[in-house]
């Protein structure tokens, strides 16, 4: 059987001239013939390409064709091939043995018809088994998408690991080494060898990720079941829970031996405070304090539950490091010219008096200091003269040697 | 990032990938669960994982120091069981769905909505909701009392929505681990819930034969 060009340019021909219909007509399922396209469906049907359906103005693609765009479209859904592969091993091993007999005889047209026979075989097998691969391991991702409810996934799910399950089974009646057999023969052309290599090598990788595939199956089997269970467990609660108005579970937290799944705690309540002495955080903590003072509405501070002190009303020691001599002495001095309204009170005096260990000039120097730190009030009431040489050149300026001290107020 | 799902953890909170999709995500990384899992340790805590969805922080010494919060956090999932889990039927019933409401689940107001509309029978279970403890309210109209419902459960951290401006609610770890406490309660108090589900269902077929 033989087809020239002009015939095969013709069917694609006729295929082209229909395409809006054909298109159709794989989308709907059926084409109801009418006056306008009735012509041209008997045209289709006499190439093969329509076939009649159940009722007589109905018309289908046939199967040939709606395979043919299922393949090129990749819009097989079916992963179930119906693949013989003991049939396919046996064709293969035919062809072979016919190849072999054509090429020993030097009759080289009906050597290379086997070889195309042996190719087409050999790549119909391994692509039926790649798209059913491929439809499966979708299937998979999308945990069996193609249907919507958990129960259908479940079934289809069962449906694709019997049928991946028999397909292992399947392609484990190619035994390889009955393969390489093949090439046992002193003169074996390199494009036969090449081509049942490539076949080996295919059918391990796909084994391969065939049993992959299957663990697969079985791990979103098992995960769907569960769903299953627990979608049904929920129901039967809401159903028991209706039953059962009173009821109320245990207070398992009371137990000695609390489960696993309960030993968890309400949590913390996070009140972290805040180190105002980390000069780090000063800016910030001034940024905060700008804010709460721009509230109209001062934020309640935080109630604790610590248990509460009573406060210390003990009135605190001085503490002694705290202390500084000679501010003591000044202050003893400032005091003194208080005290003594209107007479004078010499610094140099109480400071030979007291025996203080600091130089005169910087006893001086404190006294006055002091002074200047007074509160306006208190400052006020007690003037200080300043003795000393005024120095040359500088107005104003002397070196101080005394400092008398009076209450004017 | 530690130092957030170290605070999150610590205050009680269920990481799934819908309401901490970050913290989630630091989680999954062996490296980082195991550093804090090591923080956790001298606190008495430890990190679990619930079904690959969840991460919370669990007790792994019982006693006087905590034993009033474990008992406060199963008394708030024992006071929530009874409405969630009415909810989680009449939406199953009202989406018509076999399949259980679980983390990552989508539930569109709107769609649900309209189901409960057009079903007195749903809209019935929805007022019966609304009279429980969680869910009360005094709300009559049905998108109403829907709405109520859904925010209630954002709140207690069942729900979660990704947009505030938007009505899709996406539900969160917590559920599944409150399927797990009702698996707990199923085998512990006997409350043979797998039997009554298989009677359900042969239940409802004889109904249909009649």
């Amino acid at each position: 059987m033989s087809f020239d060009h002009e015939q095969i340019a013709g069917l694609i021909r006729k295929l082209a001239g229909a395409d809006q219909l054909l298109a159709q007509t794989y989308s709907d399922g059926t084409l109801l013939a009418d006056d306008e396209n009735r012509a041209a469906i008997n045209s289709l049907k006499k190439f093969g390409i329509l076939r009649t359906a159940d009722t007589s103005d109905e018309y289908r693609l046939t199967s040939d064709i709606k395979r043919l765009i299922d393949r090129l479209l990749l819009r097989n859904q079916r992963y179930q091939q119906s693949i013989n592969m003991a049939k396919i091993i046996l064709n293969v091993e035919e062809d072979i043995e016919d190849y072999r007999r054509a090429v020993e005889q030097n009759r080289q047209d009906e050597a290379q018809y086997h070889l195309i026979q042996i190719d087409d075989t050999l790549y119909e097998a391994i692509e039926a088994l790649e798209n059913s691969l491929s439809v499966m391991f979708a299937a998979i991702i999308s945990q069996f998408g193609f249907v919507g409810s958990l129960s259908s996934k479940i079934r289809q799910n069962q449906r694709a690991l019997n049928y991946a399950q028999d397909l292992v089974q399947e392609l484990n009646q190619v035994r390889i080494n009955d393969c390489y057999g093949w090439l046992s023969w002193s003169t074996i052309p390199p494009e036969l060898s090449r081509k049942v290599i490539n076949f080996i090598d295919q059918h391990k990788s796909i084994v391969e990720r065939l049993t992959g595939i299957v663990g697969r199956m079985k791990e979103l089997l098992f995960k769907l079941r569960l769903q299953e269970q627990t979608a049904n467990r929920c129901r039967a609660m809401a159903y028991f829970l209706r039953q059962h108005p009173e009821w109320e579970a245990l207070d398992w937290s009371a137990e000695a031996s609390i489960p696993a799944l309960l030993k968890r705690g309400a949590g913390l309540a996070l009140q972290p405070g805040i180190n105002t002495a980390n000069p780090v955080l000063q800016a910030d903590l001034t940024a905060i304090v700008q804010e709460l003072r721009r509230q109209s509405k001062p934020v309640a501070p935080l109630a604790r539950d610590s248990a509460s002190q009573p406060l210390n009303t003990e009135i605190p020691d001085r503490i002694a490091y705290d202390q500084d001599l000679y501010e003591t002495h000044i202050e003893n001095l400032f005091a003194l010219a208080l005290q003594q309204q209107g007479r004078k009170i010499s610094a140099l005096h109480y400071w030979r008096e007291q025996s203080l260990e600091v130089k005169a000039e910087l006893w001086l120097d404190m006294v006055f200091a002091q002074h200047c730190c007074l509160p306006q009030r208190v400052r006020h009431a007690i003037i200080l003269d300043m003795q000393g040489e005024s120095l040359a050149g500088f107005d104003g300026n002397q070196i101080i040697e005394e400092i008398v001290l009076q209450r004017v107020a | 990032m530690f130092k957030q799902v170290a605070e999150d953890l610590l205050t009680g909170h269920f990481i799934c990938p819908t309401a901490y999709p970050e913290a989630f995500e630091y989680l999954s990384q062996p490296a980082n669960a195991d550093k804090i899992n090591a923080f956790l340790k001298p606190l008495d805590r430890e990190l679990l994982n619930l079904d690959g969805e969840l991460f919370y922080a669990g007790y792994t010494v019982v006693d006087d120091s905590n034993h009033a919060a474990i008992r406060e956090a199963f008394s708030e999932i024992r006071s929530q069981l009874r409405p969630v889990v009415e909810w989680m039927d009449m939406v199953m019933t009202a989406l018509g769905q076999d399949t259980p409401i679980r983390a990552r689940d989508e539930i569109r107001l709107h769609k649900l909505l309209q189901a409960i509309e057009h079903e007195p029978s749903l809209s019935e279970q929805l007022s019966r909701l609304t009279q429980l403890t969680l869910f009360k309210t005094n709300k009559t109209v049905i998108a109403e009392q829907l709405s109520w419902v859904l925010q209630k459960l954002e709140q207690t951290g069942y729900l979660a929505r990704p947009n505030p401006q938007a009505s899709v609610y996406i539900a969160t770890g917590k559920i599944n681990y409150l399927h797990a406490v009702i698996a707990f309660l199923n085998d512990a108090e006997n409350l043979e819930l797998d039997q009554h589900a298989s009677d359900g269902e042969d239940h409802e077929q004889q109904e249909l034969f009649l």
